[in-house]
């Protein structure tokens, strides 16, 4: 995910303060993983270099959160130029759990053994997800269901393998 | 370069084309839907299988009987055709002769060879000579069975063959020539040849409508047999018309599509029925041992060849129709089937258009047809018979959710049956539709039965009761015979008189009757009574009988015992001593009597006399009457004994025979076509409930919600049958003129019979239920 | 009468009646149907209170599984427990009247009676065990408005959505208050939406009533419901423990 086109998109509601920024982005985003600091400012400072953003004013106080910054105009076309380019659908090709389950069979292991250890651990992850879900606001529910869909997918794709593993042995050993 | 013509052409081709191609979609989906279609398919096959069976065996019935009379005609002697002298033929005398055994009736001939070359009997080799004998099949077996014992003296002759099928009318009549010596020949004529012209006798009113209605009750039922066995499963095949509309077939493709999947179930019922009916039909012989006098030979059934055409186009068109016409109240749409959720209520009115112009028919024709059949009133009345007996089915759908319309649930099993009723009665009431107008036919039929068999049943005798009637040439031959009716095992008394016609030289006739002083003197006042003496009793005044039919004997009278004697020699002079007698009652007159005691006979010629004795029997033993017939025998073939209706009118019986026949018969196919209906709904329904067996419903809530989803409507149907049965029968004896008479014990059977087949046909599914509610059933399509 | 008999209230009282007792166990259970094996020695416990997911490809033997468990079919060999009662030698009648008063059932689809009412579809479990009708059709009315379907009480199945219709079959599981729920593919003919509002609604009132269920899926978004999943191939079943 793009941390500059997200904090870019937060401020076109209105100036914030860094420290806001990270609050806002790690509220509604970084469930699993919170923004540093650092990130934060070392983004901005980019974010200022390239006109995205400018300081909408400083305030008097302790510690380096003193600027408050706003979206440029080029900032709001950048933001529209991103939401209208697609994402670039990610085919997973390379995937470690495919090469567990062929090393597993090329090594003579059982790789159901890999597949149902994948999918226990999986259900766990969604089991959470799930319990999240149903405390969770509507935001929270939309996170998770995003989240849970991708499991969803890694999951089939492993009922589908699991179904084929007699073929895929075959092929692999031959 | 095309022409308008062409074009037009050209269109109307592309246009069948894509027809016969709709029509093949339907015939592919049959076939494609894997085991549930095969089975579908099957159930509707078996269903119009069913009635295509019923069809071909109505069209093999006139050949059936027409085979029959022909051989019966054959084998029957003529007076205009059979007397003639045939040049090298030596004439054989014959006397037909029936015989009873335990209610069986043995037919045969009594025959006497004159010379070598005696005429051919159809199917005998050689006609027997005198104490031999040409049997049926049947009846050599019966008489070498045990149970043959008592019939066993009166076939003792050395059988010199069996009489071969184009002699008989069916394989198992009971069939015979015996040879003899008429040493009595006033039965017996002289033949030059075997042979007859039709002869049987026009039908009154009364058996004409019997047959009429016979055959509609028949036939209705199977014209709703075939359109509720095209319209099984239903709703699954709404649910496939609905998938293909879908993908974009429009509203008429999908019937037409729907009108293949109808052509080819009619197409299966076409070929089950005709294997059915070929099973069956080599079936008779083997089943129908005693119907008819003698069974079913298989080769009389042959279909009428153009009937059966017309059946096999009528059939499948019906089945296309009833498809068709059945889609008229559900919209099929692409994500569904549109069952209207508030079904419009079923309309009374035009379901009483039937009733209202049936019985309107039959109601005009009442004065018309009684004058006679050959007038124009046969066509309305069958139409009226066939109108009154739809509006059955007709009617039972509307009352049946009229009924339960306003139930609401009592018990599980109840609430379920109601439910389901309130939801959808029109599959359940054309289940029982069919039951329904065979019952209501056959209470009509019965109830005609019964004023028909009135009218040619006048009495009926306790079983060990026996009548006895022969006819015999001497006093003194009667006077043993009665003693030896005495003799017989278990009698209790012998009433028996000897009576016989006396004729003047102008043919008019007196009744004489033959016994001792004491026996006569019961029965008049006799002045100074001794053997010899002959008096004339004075019949009373009558206005009821024709006097000009009776002479009033004189003394020095000649007359004659016999009607066809030469009238020049006297066969008897009564004594010139004849005294006058007056009768002490009335009651037995039937004419001038003279009553004579035996020696005044003693100088007559060619005496003519009959006994007429009632033998009652001391114990129930039902060979009693066979005993009695076994005494009679050493006298020759000249008695009769019976025990009870036995000698009723041939054509009659016929009548009432298939009519029984036909009644059951019918019954049993309703019954039949029930329980494939009824194992339909379980299949369609299999999935609610094999869910319902699944949470543990119990097998007796599931059984009984079963049984009264099909009792209420057929309890329905059954009033309704009871009340267009008994109104058709008011109605057509109205027609005949015929004074009513309900023969409610046959209604109530009948009823019963209706009411039981549903627990039969409970029972029967109840496996079915077991097997499609279990756990299979909850795997989905 | 309730499950389990008189006889079996001291086997009950020894295994202890909190919510982790074993209330369902099969062991080694075989089935199959002619030529195919459907299950090789599978089987699994179900505890009060907790939701188990029974994984697998389709032809896995899932189904299977779960109607032998029910008592719906009786397995070839192997045994199945009932608060330490084992069904498989028990008598037609006896396992009817367990599925009818101790049971509940959940099917993907059509598992209403098409022809009564849905109020009438939820009373009927109570009605067959006795219950009158007027109470039994306030306690219905209850647990239609407890799925939140209340206001298709006086309709039939087919005037309801796929949702709706799932969420009165939930109700009629779980109104004569059974202690296990068989739940085969609850959601199978429903969109993600529903399906999740369904299975919310299942997962959330067995809690509530310590109910233990048993779900058949193979959607691990549904699977994702359940306590612990059980994976079913080839007729066999293992339960997955993860370390950590």
């Amino acid at each position: 995910m793009s941390i500059g086109h997200t904090l870019l998109g937060l401020l076109e509601a209105g100036p914030r303060h860094g420290y806001d920024l990270k609050r806002a982005y790690d509220e509604r985003f970084g469930h699993d993983k919170p923004l540093h600091y650092g990130q934060v400012y070392s983004t901005l400072s980019r974010l200022l270099r390239d006109g995205l953003v400018e300081v909408d004013g400083v305030e008097t106080g302790d510690g380096p959160d003193r600027k408050r910054y706003a979206i440029t105009s080029i900032g709001v076309t950048d933001v529209e130029g991103w939401l209208a380019t697609p994402e670039k659908p990610e085919p997973y090709l390379q995937n470690t759990l495919y090469a567990k389950v062929v090393l597993a069979m090329l090594s003579g292991r059982r790789a159901e053994m890999v597949l149902d250890t994948q999918r226990a651990a999986h259900l766990r992850v969604m089991r959470q997800l799930t319990h999240r879900k149903s405390k969770g606001d509507l935001a929270d529910q939309l996170i998770c269901d995003h989240a849970l869909f991708h499991l969803e997918a890694d999951l089939r794709w492993l009922e589908l393998t699991a179904s084929r593993l007699g073929q895929l042995a075959e092929e692999v050993r031959a | 370069m095309t022409y308008p013509g062409d074009r037009s052409r050209r269109t109307l081709l592309s246009t069948l084309g894509r027809w016969f191609g709709d029509l093949a979609i339907g015939v592919r989906l049959v076939f494609g839907g894997g085991r549930g279609s095969v089975v579908r398919l099957a159930l509707t096959a078996v269903g119009v299988g069913l009635g295509v069976m019923v069809l071909l065996g109505a069209t093999s019935v006139p050949h059936m009987f027409q085979a029959r009379a022909d051989r019966d005609d054959a084998r029957s002697v003529s007076a205009t055709i059979g007397t003639k002298p045939v040049h090298g033929v030596d004439p054989v005398w014959v006397a037909a002769r029936t015989e009873w055994f335990q209610h069986k009736i043995i037919e045969g001939s009594l025959v006497q060879l004159t010379g070598p070359n005696p005429p051919h009997a159809p199917g005998v080799a050689r006609l027997p000579r005198p104490g031999e004998a040409v049997l049926s099949p049947a009846l050599a077996n019966l008489v070498n069975s045990p149970e043959g014992e008592l019939l066993r003296p009166r076939f003792s002759q050395h059988v010199i063959g069996t009489i071969a099928d184009d002699g008989l009318l069916g394989p198992n009549e009971l069939y015979f020539y015996v040879g003899t010596d008429f040493s009595y020949q006033d039965h017996a004529t002289k033949f030059y040849k075997f042979g007859d012209t039709s002869h049987g006798r026009t039908l009154t009113g009364l058996e004409w409508l019997l047959i009429a209605l016979g055959a509609a009750t028949f036939l209705v039922p199977v014209a709703v047999f075939v359109t509720t066995s095209t319209r099984f499963a239903a709703s699954t095949r709404d649910r496939r018309l609905a998938a293909l509309r879908l993908i974009g077939a429009d509203g008429k493709q999908v019937r037409r599509i729907a009108a293949g999947e109808a052509f080819v179930g009619a197409l299966a019922g076409l070929v089950v029925g005709a294997a059915m009916f070929l099973v069956v039909r080599s079936l008779v012989p083997r089943v129908a041992f005693s119907v008819l006098g003698g069974g079913i030979p298989a080769g009389d059934i042959r279909p009428d060849w153009p009937l059966v055409g017309l059946i096999a186009v009528v059939v499948p068109l019906l089945a296309i129709g009833v498809s068709i016409l059945s889609l008229r109240r559900t919209v099929i749409e692409p994500l569904g089937v549109v069952r209207n959720a508030k079904q419009s209520r079923r309309r009374l009115l035009w379901r009483l258009a039937p009733v209202i112009a049936g019985a309107g028919l039959l109601t005009v024709q009442a004065d018309k047809f009684s004058r006679g059949i050959d007038g124009s009133g046969q066509r309305p009345v069958i139409v009226g018979i066939v109108l009154l007996l739809t509006s059955v089915p007709v009617l039972v759908p509307w009352l049946v959710e009229r009924v339960v319309w306003r139930m609401r649930g009592g018990a599980p099993s109840w609430q379920l049956a109601i439910r389901r009723l309130q939801l959808d009665s029109g599959s359940s009431a054309r289940l029982v539709g069919g039951v329904a107008v065979a019952l209501a036919g056959v209470i009509a039929l019965q109830t005609l039965l019964t004023v028909a068999q009135s009218r040619s049943a006048p009495y009926r005798d306790t079983p060990t009761t026996t009548s006895v009637v022969s006819w015999y040439n001497s006093v003194a031959q009667s006077e043993r015979l009665i003693s030896a009716l005495w003799r017989v095992p278990g009698v209790a008394d012998v009433d028996a008189e000897v009576t016989g016609v006396i004729e003047n030289e102008g043919h008019k006739y007196a009744l004489t009757k033959v016994g001792s002083c004491a026996q006569l003197e019961v029965l008049a006042e006799l002045d100074r009574c001794a053997d010899g003496a002959v008096y004339y009793a004075r019949r009373p005044a009558s206005p009821h009988t024709q006097d000009d039919h009776y002479f009033v004997p004189a003394a020095g009278q000649h007359v004659w015992f016999d009607r066809d004697a030469d009238r020049h020699t006297a066969q008897w002079t009564i004594p010139a001593d004849l005294r006058v007698a007056g009768l002490k009652s009335a009651q037995d007159s039937r004419g001038e009597t003279l009553l004579v005691t035996p020696a005044a006979l003693s100088n007559a010629v060619n005496v003519s006399l009959q006994v007429n004795a009632t033998v009652h029997g001391r114990t129930d033993d039902p060979g009693f009457v066979e005993r009695v017939r076994n005494a009679l025998f050493p006298f020759g073939w000249n008695s009769d004994a019976s025990d009870s209706n036995s000698g009723s009118d041939s054509t009659s019986l016929l009548i009432s025979r298939v009519l029984n026949l036909g009644s059951i018969i019918t019954l049993l196919i309703a019954a039949a076509n029930l329980t494939v209906a009824a194992l339909e709904q379980i299949r369609e329904r299999r999935r609610t409930l094999a869910i319902l067996m699944a949470t543990g419903v119990r097998r007796a809530v599931l059984a009984s919600s079963l049984l009264w989803q099909v009792a209420l409507p057929i309890a329905v149907a059954v009033v309704v049958a009871v009340a267009a049965g008994l109104g058709l029968a008011t109605l057509l004896l109205r027609v005949t003129e015929t004074p009513l008479a309900f023969d409610w014990a046959t209604v109530a059977e009948f009823s019963a019979a209706g009411l039981t087949s549903v627990l039969v046909v409970t029972t029967l599914t109840l496996p079915s239920l077991w097997r499609t509610s279990g756990a299979e059933g909850l795997r989905s399509e | 009468m309730r499950w389990p008999p008189a006889a079996l209230s001291s086997a009950e009282a020894a295994s202890g009646t909190d919510g982790s007792a074993v209330l369902l166990e099969g062991i080694e259970l075989r089935k199959s149907f002619g030529p195919t094996l459907a299950l090789d020695g599978a089987g699994l416990r179900l505890r009060a209170g907790e939701v188990v997911a029974v994984m697998g490809p389709s032809g896995s033997g899932k189904s299977t599984l779960l109607h032998c468990l029910a008592g719906i079919l009786r397995p070839d060999s192997g045994r199945v427990t009932y608060r330490g009662t084992e069904l498989t030698g028990l008598p037609d009648s006896s396992l009817s009247r367990l599925r009818r008063t101790e049971f509940g059932f959940v099917f993907q689809f059509g598992q209403l009676v098409p022809e009564l009412t849905c109020l009438e579809n939820v009373a009927l479990p109570l009605r067959l065990a006795g219950v009158r009708r007027k109470d039994a059709e306030n306690r219905a009315t209850e647990w239609l408005a407890r799925v939140e379907v209340g206001d298709v009480a006086g309709k039939r199945p087919g005037e309801t959505s796929g949702g709706q219709e799932q969420r009165v079959a939930v109700a009629r599981a779980l109104v004569s208050g059974p202690k296990v729920v068989f739940a085969d593919e609850p959601t199978g003919a429903l969109d993600s939406l529903n399906g999740e509002r369904v299975m919310r609604l299942l997962v959330d009132a067995s809690k509530e009533t310590n109910v233990g269920v048993l779900l058949v899926t193979h959607e691990p978004r549904v699977a994702a419901y359940s306590d612990r999943e059980v994976v079913v191939r080839d007729g066999i079943s293992r339960e997955v423990e993860l370390a950590g």
